[in-house]
């Protein structure tokens, strides 16, 4: 099963009448779309409220999501539209470039800085996150750090990890998840996110 | 890992196969577990993906506010729960059998129409009924026997012999 087939049962159990799934899939995504509609949109006070706006809307259309598409490229083009429509309704330009049709998100116009439009608490934070998550990775034992880059770096699955590592795929399956753990019981302090630290 | 590191672990996650499979299931490994949809679920699942969000690229080092979190939930509450809706069974069956069933039906009418003059050139009228027992075929093209020429055809046969031809010619007839 593939990352986007596990979107596709969220979304079926959405389309079934499953909120608690969209919310899943909110949490997944969340960060994604805030930091995608940080490059269009200047105010971070805005930020928030369209990425609010495009959930809604993505929740409200999921019945007519086929799946013909990844979930995150759907609900990308309806993140980018939510923001264009929140422009041309406040008279403003997109603060980036064409550049912001990138479907994946993850190569964006680096002229667009992203700490020049995040508030200085949420920059504090940002790089408090990141520098945990490298921290807790430097301190695993090599085997768990070696599987969980394969998983999130490299994409490879766990019968590939399995192979490259020379174990079984269960013990694969405890490296990842002990490495994950390990990571984010460091991580736990930091997420308790007051308000004034955000975007 | 050491044992020490072990028993750190288990101190600070005692659902640990639980969320070895939300683990996998993050990573399209398993099926999702029952406590999932659970706040304690959630949570693992949210914070699972910001590390893997982070090791991808420090840029989604972001910290989600409460604010946005509880503001998103509250109007995802106030909404309908939508619901896509099903395909009929019936017309299920009819996407899948019955529409191409009568398209391959009018594709063999249509070829059989078409070439009709290169299989029977002599036109309809020569046709052979195929819904006609072949005995009522041989019955109607025979000719008939009149009795008076009972004698010339069996001289004829004696001379001639056995040949498909008589055979025909003497098939039994209804009268």
């Amino acid at each position: 099963m593939t990352e986007r087939e596990a979107d596709a049962i969220l979304v079926e159990r959405v389309q079934r009448g499953d909120k608690q799934a969209f919310d899943l899939l909110v949490r997944k995504y969340q960060r994604k779309i805030l930091r995608l509609l940080s490059r269009l949109i200047r105010d971070p006070s805005e930020v928030e409220d369209v990425a609010q706006e495009a959930f809604i809307k993505a929740y409200r259309a999921l019945p007519g999501f086929r799946g013909e598409s990844a979930f995150y490229t759907w609900l990308y083009r309806i993140a980018v539209n939510t923001a264009k429509n929140h422009l041309a309704a406040s008279k403003r330009r997109p603060s980036g470039g064409p550049s912001y049709e990138n479907e994946d998100g993850e190569t964006f116009d680096e002229t667009a800085n992203l700490s020049d439009i995040q508030t200085p608490e949420a920059v504090m934070a940002s790089r408090e996150i990141a520098s945990t998550v490298n921290a807790a990775i430097e301190a695993l034992p090599a085997e768990l750090r070696t599987a969980i880059m394969l998983r999130e770096i490299e994409g490879l699955s766990y019968e590939e990890i399995a192979q490259s590592m020379g174990c079984p795929i269960g013990t694969v399956r405890s490296r990842i998840f002990r490495a994950r753990e390990a990571i984010a019981a460091r991580l736990r302090p930091l997420l308790d996110t007051a308000d004034d630290r955000r975007w | 890992m050491s044992a020490v590191q072990s028993r750190q672990f288990s101190q600070t996650n005692p659902n640990g196969d639980l969320t070895e499979q939300l683990s996998a299931f993050l990573d399209g490994e398993a099926d999702a577990p029952e406590w999932l949809d659970t706040p304690h679920g959630k949570e693992h699942w949210e914070t699972y993906h910001l590390i893997g969000d982070v090791l991808r690229t420090a840029d989604l080092a972001l910290p989600v506010s409460a604010r946005f979190t509880a503001g998103l939930e509250a109007a995802l509450r106030d909404e309908p729960t939508v619901l896509a809706p099903r395909p009929r069974p019936v017309a299920r069956f009819m996407r899948r059998y019955a529409m191409p069933g009568v398209s391959l039906m009018v594709l063999v009418v249509a070829v059989s129409w078409l070439a009709q003059p290169l299989i029977n050139p002599l036109g309809p009228a020569h046709t052979v009924q195929a819904s006609a027992p072949a005995q009522d075929v041989y019955a109607a093209n025979a000719p008939r026997r009149e009795p008076e020429f009972a004698d010339y055809y069996d001289v004829h046969r004696h001379v001639a012999g056995m040949s498909g031809a008589t055979q025909v010619d003497y098939a039994p007839t209804r009268d």
